[in-house]
């Protein structure tokens, strides 16, 4: 297990260190820079352009700039935004939280409502609520995210106004302590829902197929022959063996999670990570967009490691190989 | 009241020196076209949160370090200039109560206000003045390019500002009413790096406003600033809600949960505002009219020909109607029409042609293939509302006359390392600031200059444009800007498509927005010091 462990994480070390390297060659090999881009149109100083070239370095060749990177990294500095000149630490670590919220419930959500939909509709194959759900699940994985956010905002703040339309704080109110603890959670709700019904249709379908898949195996045939409760078969077999193709989609959904919600963050102005990261590619803020995709890779290692040892525990299989 | 008369009459004075009396110059737009409000609405109360939209953080709050659209409307509610363009597009007084250039038009001497006070107390003086424009030439600011005529800049008391120039600079009143010259507090920047001091995230300023907070992704708020040396703001607060998505701030205006949209609606949103009593809808115009723009040196437009087939053969009209939902007004000059005094109104673009177009094509030596068309040409855009949709048009419009045109969207970014770092382009579209006063034809027009993307260049429109500068007053520079509208339409390096005009939409219970009779002459874009809540 040991053993298993250590490769797993060399892997995953190994990958973060790759991505790092080419991360940075097509960040700095697209088109276009951040300072023209700051520059702007309106009344672009030539003075102010060389200025910060100057500063920020991107003058060198790429490598030269490669290495001052890694050297700045290396010391736990994941340096300075060339739009706001602010530690990219520092404005990641505002966004994590409000990104975390939505996608983390969004994804639990999803899964347990995904998953257990999916299980009670393959055991109830060809039922009234297997077929509504099958063909729900189709229409909502294929409704584009942003149209299904601006529609809710359409339907339950611009007509019923049940809801808040965008933000995360009622600005005109401005709560304070468990006020505004609800009320976060009040805006919370429209992209929450938004997020969680179009993930809803991958665990619904895993987690169908795969029960089907087990409950036609022939050692589960054997069980039933041998007249075991259908109960106990499900509880016992089905459900250990039918849960791991779910837990694999999870573990990398849930490292996709902060790149995966952001146009759903753009949609309802919610303050997350997506769209500070949206905002760096589209203004080329090179060591603020650095420092996002290092945490990402890490996040996404990590989530690896953390599915492969689960994997391992649930599945002796795997872990004696 | 005092304190109004004063400002109008240096209004009046200010007006007599840049010889531009406010009658005459810019466009009025009226606030919509509706009533206002604000006149039978009785006296303006006091208090009250405004909410206004934005799509993005600012990224610093140094106003001068670089551009940065977030920060402008915020700026202009914190800092002072020394003097400001208002939504009309007149210069009126900040912290300058009045200026005068000297007769060789080489001084420029501001008399400024007196008991000034930055929000943290300390006195404003016109040391600070002297040390923002220092900084700003020193450090390669975002206004820095339009500054190299500064020689120097002296204070012969605390109230006196003079500025030295090396050469007459008319367009430099302009400018300094512009953006990125708010004036900085010298006790708070001196000796540091003024990219990263701490008061660029916690800014203090001599605004009507003083800087509260700001919650990365969610707002900035600002509050009123009592011991303000000018008309104190009716408003308790002012709260601008970061909202990135235009279509989602839309809505959150019809729920009313922001009181000025703040943010550019989709044109297609228009005519919505119009039908809706709940809101008023103000027009900003500005100097930053839409134009297509040939690769003159390098492409198949180096025919003039080609250029004047292409002009004749665009239709405005169709273009100002579909791709831009009728907000426009089509730009036959060759020069923005807000600066009236140097318009060239004899020699303009011509009407649309189709023959006359045909015609010059063949001139040119092209003939029809089997598909009916004489040649091929790609136009590149930037992928941003209207661009896309005027390219749309204009290709329709030139498959009239012959010429297939393809359509490459990209990236801005993708944009700017095509076009303008590596001009490998036939023809594109722009737009941006083309002000603030007749001298900026020089950016775009002279040769080599820094937005001629045309590769352009005519040597005897670079010498009037050099001698329209060289002269102090309108009568005597308006001649040589004439001219050299005369000589963009003979030479064709772009097409002027139509002018810019912007709509703000905000609630009906909004008195003194920006736009407005009551406050159009006073504040600058996006100000709010005169703005209150009537319900």
């Amino acid at each position: 297990m040991a053993r298993y462990l250590r490769r797993r994480i060399l892997t995953g070390i190994l990958i973060i260190l790759v991505s790092l390297v080419i991360n940075f060659m097509l960040i700095h090999l697209a088109p276009g820079n951040p300072i023209s881009l700051l520059a702007g149109k309106d009344n672009p100083s030539q003075e102010m352009i060389d200025a910060l070239t100057e500063k920020y370095g991107l003058n060198d060749p790429i490598h030269i700039q490669f290495i001052s990177y890694v050297k700045t990294l290396l010391k736990g500095d994941l340096g300075y935004s060339i739009m706001s000149s602010e530690p990219v630490s520092k404005l990641i670590f505002e966004k994590v939280g409000p990104t975390l919220l939505l996608a983390l419930t969004s994804i639990l959500l999803a899964v347990v409502i995904g998953t257990a939909s999916g299980i009670f509709a393959a055991r109830k194959r060809g039922s009234l609520f297997d077929v509504t759900m099958n063909g729900l699940s189709y229409v909502f994985d294929s409704t584009p995210s942003f149209w299904l956010g601006l529609m809710l905002i359409l339907i339950f703040a611009s007509k019923l106004k049940i809801f808040p339309t965008a933000g995360m704080v009622d600005l005109r109110a401005q709560h304070e302590g468990i006020a505004k603890a609800v009320d976060i959670l009040w805006h919370l709700t429209l992209p929450l829902i938004t997020v969680t019904l179009i993930q809803i249709p991958y665990y619904f379908r895993i987690a169908r197929a795969s029960v089907i898949q087990t409950m036609s195996e022939d050692f589960i045939t054997t069980f039933r022959a041998a007249g075991m409760k259908e109960n106990k078969i499900f509880k016992k077999y089905i459900f250990k063996n039918a849960i791991l193709p779910t837990i694999t989609v999870f573990g990398i959904n849930l490292a996709y999670v902060i790149s995966g919600v952001a146009i759903i963050e753009i949609v309802f102005a919610w303050p997350g990570m997506g769209r500070l990261m949206m905002t760096a590619i589209s203004k080329r803020d090179y060591p603020l967009l650095m420092g996002i995709y290092l945490i990402l890779s890490v996040s996404i290692a990590v989530c690896m490691i953390v599915v492969d040892l689960i994997y391992a525990v649930i599945d002796p299989r795997i872990r004696y190989d | 009241m005092k304190k109004l008369s004063l400002l109008l009459a240096v209004c009046l004075i200010l007006g007599m020196l840049v010889g531009c009396n406010s009658a005459d110059v810019g466009k009025e737009v009226p606030d919509g076209g509706q009533v206002s409000e604000g006149n039978s609405s009785g006296t303006p109360k006091k208090g009250g949160t405004l909410i206004v939209g934005m799509t993005g953080d600012p990224s610093t709050y140094n106003p001068d370090y670089q551009a940065d659209g977030y920060l402008q409307p915020i700026s202009e509610n914190i800092f002072n200039r020394l003097i400001k363009v208002t939504n009309k597009q007149e210069v009126v007084p900040d912290l300058a109560k009045s200026y005068k250039v000297s007769e060789d038009g080489k001084e420029i001497t501001f008399y400024l206000n007196e008991n000034v006070k930055w929000h943290d107390g300390a006195p404003f003086s016109s040391a600070d003045v002297k040390f923002t424009f220092d900084t700003i030439i020193k450090e390669g600011g975002q206004l820095a390019g339009s500054l190299t005529s500064v020689e120097e800049i002296t204070t012969p008391d605390d109230n006196t500002v003079v500025f030295k120039l090396k050469n007459n600079d008319s367009s430099l009143i302009g400018y300094l009413a512009w953006d990125a010259c708010y004036i900085m507090p010298k006790h708070i920047y001196e000796g540091t790096d003024w990219s990263e001091n701490p008061a660029n995230q916690n800014p203090i300023g001599t605004g009507p406003f003083k800087f509260v907070k700001h919650e990365k992704g969610v707002s900035v708020t600002l509050e009123r600033n009592d011991e303000y040396w000018g008309d104190t703001a009716y408003l308790d607060k002012v709260v601008f809600s970061i909202i990135p998505d235009a279509n989602t701030a839309v809505q959150a205006l019809y729920n009313k949960e922001l009181d000025i949209l703040g943010v550019e609606p989709p044109l297609s949103e228009a005519q919505s505002f119009e039908a809706d009593s709940d809101i008023k809808v103000g027009k900003q115009y500005w100097p930053s009219r839409y134009y297509m723009f040939f690769n003159v040196k390098d492409s198949i437009f180096k025919d003039a020909k080609l250029r004047q087939a292409v002009s004749l053969g665009i239709d405005k009209d169709d273009i100002i109607r579909k791709a831009m939902k009728g907000i426009g007004e089509k730009s036959n000059t060759a020069m923005t029409p807000m600066y009236d005094w140097a318009l060239n109104t004899t020699d303009v673009f011509p009407e649309r042609d189709v023959e006359k177009a045909e015609k010059l094509i063949e001139d040119a030596g092209y003939a029809k293939n089997s598909n009916g068309m004489y040649f091929e040409t790609t136009i590149d855009v930037f992928n941003i509302e209207p661009f896309t949709d005027i390219a749309v048009i204009i290709r329709d419009n030139l498959k009239d006359i012959g010429i297939d045109v393809k359509i490459n969207m990209m990236e801005e970014a993708a944009w700017d390392e095509k076009i303008w770092y590596g001009r490998n382009y036939d023809v594109s579209l722009l737009a941006g600031y083309q002000g603030p006063d007749p001298g900026a034809l020089t950016t775009r027009f002279s040769t080599g200059a820094l937005i001629n993307l045309m590769g352009y260049s005519n040597p005897k429109l670079d010498v009037a444009l050099e001698k329209g500068a060289s002269y102090v007053s309108e009568e005597d520079r308006a001649p040589y800007y004439i001219e050299v509208q005369k000589y963009i339409v003979e030479d064709v390096p772009v097409v002027p498509i139509s002018e810019y005009i912007s709509i703000a939409p905000y609630q009906s219970y909004i008195v003194g927005h920006p736009t407005s009779e009551e406050a159009i002459d006073k504040t600058g874009f996006h100000e709010y010091t005169y703005v209150w809540i009537n319900k």
